[in-house]
């Protein structure tokens, strides 16, 4: 137990560490140089950033945070957000990342499972080629693709096909590891005592190989987390989709740093929640993570 | 494990996984995730506002204007002729006071209401709007107002609050009556009611909602719009302005004094969403859209959609000398270059229909120079071309054409290449240089002085319908990059302005009219700084179903007539 209160810890330190970095990244940013026209910014986003960042007072990098629990607004009029309006938006990335998420474990199942049938058959370079293929392929170009046969259908095609689009590589990444993993697995004499006592293929798999495999899955989800949620900065684009990778990448190119920062910490945190979530998983299905813990 | 293993886990996990999947479905489709498309009319722009702040305004004010306009109005309104008519004010008059500064007096008309369909609009809302303005991002543009110099001077010192409201209060907009609005002019402007129609820094603000209000309070009432706020006179008011969605919800204003003129069975649109989106043609395309601006020349190749429709632009395209670098220094050389171009050979083909011009001012605008005096600036002639520039030194040297790098509705890199072939045909060599540093390059210095580009090209758009709009460019202080100012040791210049000077402040239109004519010689035949090419026109694409949707002079979307066809009618964007 104690193992696991270290690695939470250690998730969780993450947090402040890169709200911290982010701020003193960007308030050291020359935005109010007066003699250098590309680095000049209006009135009001100099105002902004020093009323948002606390420029010069103590405890200012706590600005951002007390500005955003009081309900007022980060960065300029036009282009800033407020606490609520950055929930919303959040609420929204969160709902496609998580049918994103749902999905890759579907393709990567899929993908692990026929590859392991392919394995001798004349199907084999398909196990090459399909992952060949997603990792060369950039998520904005399936976007492109599809975009105009969804965007503005509503019923939330738009949000399925960005889910869609971002979880093919991630599916077929974590369906690589899982593949391998499941080839081991099969392999082991436990797999064979159990077909010979006469329990059916579908559930020796589901019962007791694919227990077995979920922690090699779960050790991959955190960068599979990371890789959703950057595609999804891309997809949102495409797709017209009004949420968080959309709110964060205007507010860089918008020079609205308070939101950059927050928004910035709120990518790390969500990161670390999906870690949490995985540890917390972990715990509940690998019994010898419980016994290494304990 | 046999082969069909794979299939059977898939079976006998299918159950939990459709109901992992429809949770994860409905979490998703809860709240704020469940977007819909909007209803209503969906109309492609090229770029989000950058604040709907009308007062207060910013640099990049174009991409605000389809929405100042479609929710605000003026004093005055242009007629289809481009002439001043009446808008918020039913009337005016027009005099000069003991100092020689002219002094306007508007009257509102008393039947207009803010969308809250209460307020009255009054002179006070002028007062405080305009007020704002003189402290706004583009408070330069008041300056003609009696006394806003001295606030202007005072923001660069830096004065203090107090100073600042009581120079406020000592400028020359006051309210004598509720519905009486007193301006005074530093000197006569004859544009100054062209102007009133257009720029959005003279339209009037909610005062009664405002004042009270600090600063930051009166950003937010406007940039972050919610329950009816903020208010507005024109046909639409803006209900919702989501950012990341690059959308701009607006809705059909009851109150509004200016409907749109409907025909029997049509009606107000009640939705009209402004959106920027990278596959606006697509969308189109598949009817999810209702307007789409052409956006490149090159789409107007070949077929041309059933569905495509133009506006004449009050704009002028030009190619412009650098008049430092010989052998461009002499004005006969830039003459004869002027007439070596076949204007109508340089743009055939290029696009449905075509405007070419050797005059600055369009002949739609009022003010313009009569057909005689255009015949006089210089015109196509190739052979008193070949023969002006015959022995004139220098002209080996290869001549630089500067032009805006990336997609265009002016097709300039067709123009440029033919501008080249042109010139070639009287011996001279034109390179061509695309710049996506446009703005920089043809500002850029060579080590010895002169600026560094030979000839560029660009486009110039009137900012109100007046011929003042299309001088401006090229004065002392305009950001013509052309170095004209130093030719004859300053006197053409000098000549140039004093005839602008004139113009600006005759009161007889006719007379005015006369002198800016005499002020076109100077800059496109005396001197010719620049040679005409065409007026551009504006290529869109809507909906047969939306009427008087359409794109004004200033190629601005102009919603101002929008409404929807009877039902029957209607086949248009379906999600």
């Amino acid at each position: 137990m104690r193992q696991l209160l270290v690695r939470i810890g250690r998730q969780l330190v993450l947090v402040p560490i890169v709200a911290l970095a982010s701020y003193f990244l960007m308030a050291s940013l020359p935005l109010t140089t007066e003699d250098d026209n590309k680095r000049q910014v209006s009135p009001e986003l100099a105002a902004s950033y020093r009323r948002d960042l606390g420029i010069g007072e103590p405890l200012g990098f706590l600005r951002p945070w007390q500005k955003l629990f009081r309900g007022e607004r980060l960065g300029t009029s036009a282009q800033g957000v407020t606490g609520d309006e950055l929930l919303l938006k959040l609420s929204g990335s969160v709902g496609v990342g998580l049918v994103a998420l749902a999905l890759a474990l579907v393709w990567a199942l899929a993908f692990a499972l026929f590859k392991n049938r392919w394995r001798r058959g004349r199907l084999a370079v398909l196990g090459d080629a399909i992952p060949a293929m997603a990792f060369g392929t950039p998520v904005f170009i399936p976007a492109l693709l599809l975009a105009p046969a969804v965007v503005e259908r509503g019923h939330l095609l738009p949000e399925l096909t960005a889910a869609l689009v971002i979880s093919l590589w991630p599916g077929v990444f974590l369906g690589t590891l899982l593949a391998d993993a499941l080839r081991t697995e099969l392999a082991r004499d436990y797999v064979r005592t159990a077909a010979s006592k006469g329990l059916s293929p579908a559930v020796v798999l589901r019962r007791h190989v694919l227990p077995n495999v979920l922690p090699a899955l779960l050790d991959a989800i955190g960068p599979v987390a990371t890789a959703l949620l950057a595609g999804s900065f891309a997809a949102e684009r495409v797709f017209s989709l009004p949420y968080f990778g959309q709110l964060y990448v205007l507010a860089v190119l918008q020079k609205q740093v308070a939101v950059v920062v927050v928004a910035t910490t709120v990518f790390a945190s969500v990161l670390v929640a999906v870690s949490l979530v995985v540890e917390v998983v972990r715990l509940a299905v690998d019994p010898r993570a419980r016994e290494a813990r304990t | 494990l046999a082969p069909g293993a794979v299939q059977l886990a898939l079976v006998a996990s299918r159950p939990r996984l459709l109901l992992v999947l429809l949770c994860l479905w409905l979490a998703a489709a809860c709240g704020p995730c469940g977007f819909q498309p909007d209803p209503g009319v969906k109309i492609i722009v090229p770029a989000m506002p950058t604040t709907l702040d009308w007062s207060w305004s910013d640099p990049a004010s174009w991409s605000n204007y389809p929405v100042m306009l479609a929710t605000q109005k003026g004093l005055t309104m242009l007629g289809p002729d481009h002439s001043v008519q009446p808008g918020l004010a039913e009337r005016w008059e027009r005099e000069r006071d003991a100092q020689g500064r002219e002094v306007y007096t508007f009257h509102l008309r008393q039947d207009v209401r803010w969308s809250d369909g209460v307020t009255p609009l009054s002179a006070q809302d002028f007062v405080f709007g305009w007020r704002r303005a003189m402290l706004g991002r583009e408070r330069g543009e008041m300056a003609e107002i009696a006394g806003v110099r001295e606030v202007l001077e005072l923001q660069e010192r830096g004065a203090t609050a107090a100073e600042l409201q009581a120079a406020l209060e000592r400028t020359g907009v006051e309210a004598p009556g509720p519905l009486t609005l007193r301006v005074t002019l530093e000197r006569p402007r004859s544009y100054f009611l062209s102007r009133l129609a257009n720029v959005y820094l003279f339209f009037p603000a909610p005062s009664a909602d405002l004042a009270g209000r600090s600063d930051e309070e009166i950003r937010d009432y406007f940039d972050r719009p919610r329950e009816g706020r903020p208010l507005a006179l024109g046909p639409f008011r803006v209900e919702r302005w989501d950012r990341a969605g690059e959308r701009v919800r607006l809705v059909h204003n009851p109150a509004s004094a200016f409907q749109p003129p409907l025909e029997p069975g049509e009606r107000p649109a009640p939705v009209v969403t402004l959106m920027k989106s990278e596959i606006g043609t697509a969308l189109y395309e598949r009817e999810r859209v209702d307007f789409v601006f052409i956006d490149s020349a090159l789409a107007l190749r070949g077929r041309r959609p059933e569905d495509l429709q133009q506006e004449p632009l009050l704009s002028t395209y030009f190619l412009a000398f650098n008049t430092e670098r010989p052998p461009l220094d002499r004005p006969e050389v830039r003459r004869a270059l002027a007439r070596a171009l076949d204007r109508d050979a340089v743009l055939a083909g290029l696009l449905p229909e075509v405007r070419p011009t050797n005059v600055l001012l369009p002949p739609e605008l009022p003010g313009a120079a009569t057909p005689e005096e255009a015949a006089h600036l210089p015109r196509f002639d190739r052979e008193r071309a070949r023969a002006e520039l015959r022995g004139v030194p220098g002209l080996e040297r290869p001549l630089r054409l500067v032009y805006k790098a990336g997609d265009s509705f002016v097709p300039e890199v067709a123009i440029a290449e033919r501008i080249a072939a042109q010139l070639a045909a009287v011996g001279l060599t034109v390179t061509l240089d695309a710049r996506s540093d446009f703005s920089a390059e043809v500002a850029r210095r060579t080590p010895e002085g002169p600026r560094a580009y030979d000839l560029y090209m660009r486009r110039l758009g009137a900012d109100y319908a007046h011929p003042n709009t299309f001088f401006t460019l090229f004065e002392r202080e305009g950001n013509h990059q052309t170095g004209w100012e130093r030719q004859g040791g300053g006197e053409p210049m000098a000549r140039f302005e004093r005839l602008l000077e004139e113009a600006d402040a005759e009161a007889d239109a006719e007379r005015a009219r006369a002198l800016y004519a005499q002020a076109q010689a100077v800059l496109v035949g005396e001197q010719a700084v620049i040679a005409p090419l065409y007026h551009p026109d504006r290529y869109y694409r809507a909906r047969e179903r939306l009427r008087g949707l359409a794109v004004d002079p200033f190629n601005f979307l102009s919603l101002r007539s929008l409404r929807l066809a009877p039902e029957a009618e209607q086949g248009g964007a379906r999600p």
